[in-house]
């Protein structure tokens, strides 16, 4: 009986420890990891609407105005089942639905595959178009996907065209 | 539903624990000789997969969320798998000791195995309800087995075979596993 | 402690014992982890972190820690050094914590670590075990960076994202997993026929 307590009573002294130590430090990181975590976040923002210098937060969506306070449009954001995971992106609308930019800021895709959808070269098929092209070639629209990772690019297309379209019919 | 059954099969050939993920090594390279093991093994590790899953689950959103307390996920769920791990040897030394003395030292081992801490963590990660992580977990652990028992399976008959001397062992091991990859990979086309 | 010995144990870990290819141990990570030779670089050095303290505490607690319960101190210790690399990573290298992601908490169950903790760390002398904790840090990132490059220049032509091979087309399989397997496979294969 006593070495049991004995046991206990180390296994409880190291473990106290090192909760303390892990608290100790989670204080001292947890300040610049939010920051870090906000500064993405704005700088995510600012990637998909340009121009942008106010953001007002509405239900699910975010209003963007410019420097003169006229309208610029609006920061969807987009999550999507992807072929490893969830993807999630952010997609700026003008004032008229079209989509600005589509920024991607988070996917577990494959590497050198379905992790392609972050390049600049297909994100950019999604500038300036309106969601009825936002489709893949092969199921009638104008997007090319990245090749050998159809799933991951019909996923991302998909999410963003469903959203536009939503986001549509709700503030008609 | 339907949902879920993609996601369950998916887990299984798709994204494979092993062979698309990479996790659940040791013990693959290790045991995978005699493909009666290799069944007894992956069941066990199914059996403490979905322990630790369900109960990380439960400790995330009761405890952890609640106070805050997220950056201690790691360490709380590594004890949590540590202790459910002794718990399953004590039953098996009790009720199967033929199965126990097989297993031998792969046991404690499962503790060590990262596909159970990485279960544990991808559901909590991915923010699934109770019931997806049941599903994710059944299918990852099944998934596990599967790769075993293919993988055992081959090793009976490479250790018959004239390997070269430098491949004999774990290199062919993993060359053998890189096919069965490649063969995996088409399974992609199913979902 | 002579120079000699020191360096010895250091070396150890290099290419006799080297963790991955010799002793087997530490697998997932290293697979997973090397499709970028930023990646192996960032991986390798904090598995080393988290290795280097856990081998200085054990060394410290050696006798001290009573038998039964050897295993389980050595979870919280490690458990403990993983979650401290984990937040200092996400604070000040978040490029590199996004990219390692679960693979970064999956350290605590590295068996290289754990192995280290019970077969060295807690028979010697903290000397000793620090110089066998770089050691086998620096054989596990030795491995990992040479796996990440072969990969990343053959299936991506980068390395360390910059473009290096700008004609040819990459090879993707390397990128995947099957690229992984097969690689590391004939890296043992090799290291074995070299140390005949």
């Amino acid at each position: 009986m006593k070495e049991i307590v004995r046991l206990g009573l180390y296994l409880l002294t190291v473990c106290a420890l090192a909760g303390a130590a892990l608290s100790g430090t989670y204080s001292f990181t947890s300040r610049k990891i939010q920051a870090q975590k906000e500064k993405a976040e704005r700088q995510a923002l600012t990637a998909v609407l340009p121009g942008a210098v106010r953001f007002e937060s509405n239900n699910g969506y975010i209003r963007v105005f410019d420097g003169h306070q006229a309208p610029l449009g609006c920061i969807l954001k987009v999550s999507a089942a992807g072929y490893s995971g969830r993807i999630e992106a952010l997609v700026g609308v003008d004032t008229v639905f079209k989509v600005t930019r589509v920024q991607i800021l988070s996917q577990v895709e494959t590497p050198g595959l379905g992790a392609k959808i972050t390049s600049p070269a297909f994100l950019a098929q999604f500038d300036h178009q309106a969601s009825d092209r936002i489709r893949l070639r092969k199921d009638g629209g104008e997007i090319d996907a990245v090749t050998a990772a159809t799933i991951s690019s019909r996923a991302i297309t998909n999410a963003v065209r469903e959203k536009v379209d939503a986001f549509q019919k709700t503030v008609r | 539903m339907k949902e879920l059954v993609v996601l369950f099969l998916g887990l299984i050939f798709v994204n494979n624990f092993v062979f698309a993920r990479f996790l659940g090594l040791c013990p693959y390279m290790g045991v995978s000789r005699k493909m009666t093991d290799s069944i007894g093994m992956g069941l066990a590790v199914i059996f403490v997969l979905l322990l630790s899953a369900v109960s990380a689950w439960c400790i995330q959103t009761y405890v952890l969320l609640p106070l805050h307390l997220e950056f201690l996920q790691t360490i709380v769920f590594i004890l949590v798998i540590a202790t459910l791990v002794q718990l399953v040897e004590m039953v098996l030394m009790k009720f199967s000791p033929a199965l126990y003395r097989a297993l031998g030292i792969y046991l404690p081992l499962i503790t060590t195995n990262c596909i159970i801490l990485a279960v544990a963590l991808i559901n909590v990660r991915e923010g699934n309800g109770l019931l997806k992580t049941v599903v994710t977990t059944l299918g990852a652990g099944l998934g596990f087995m599967l790769a075993l028992v293919l993988m055992s399976s081959i090793r009976e008959r490479l250790d018959t075979t004239d390997v070269p001397e430098a491949l004999k062992g774990e290199p062919i091991a993993f060359i053998v596993a890189g096919l069965i990859a490649i063969a995996f990979m088409g399974f992609s086309g199913m979902m | 402690m002579p120079f000699k010995r020191l360096f010895g144990e250091f070396s150890k870990g290099l290419i006799r014992e080297n963790p991955v290819l010799g002793l087997m141990l530490g697998l997932c990570s290293v697979l997973a982890v090397s499709t970028e030779a930023v990646n192996a670089v960032g991986m390798g050095a904090a598995m080393t972190f988290v290795l280097l303290g856990s081998n200085i505490l054990v060394s410290l607690l050696g006798r001290s820690i009573p038998a039964k319960i050897r295993l389980p101190v050595f979870i919280v210790v490690i458990a403990s050094f993983t979650t401290i690399a984990d937040l200092l990573m996400n604070a000040y290298a978040p490029a590199i914590h996004k990219s390692l992601g679960i693979f970064i908490p999956l350290i605590v169950v590295n068996c290289i670590i754990i192995a280290r903790a019970e077969a060295f760390a807690s028979k010697n002398t903290l000397g000793a075990s620090i110089v066998d904790a770089l050691g086998m840090g620096t054989g596990y990132t030795l491995v990992l960076f040479v796996l990440a490059s072969i990969r990343e220049v053959l299936g991506n032509g980068t390395f360390w994202g910059m473009k290096v091979t700008p004609e040819m087309d990459p090879i993707l399989v390397m990128m995947l997993p099957p690229g992984a397997f097969i690689t590391l496979g004939l890296m043992m294969a090799g290291l074995r026929s070299v140390r005949k």
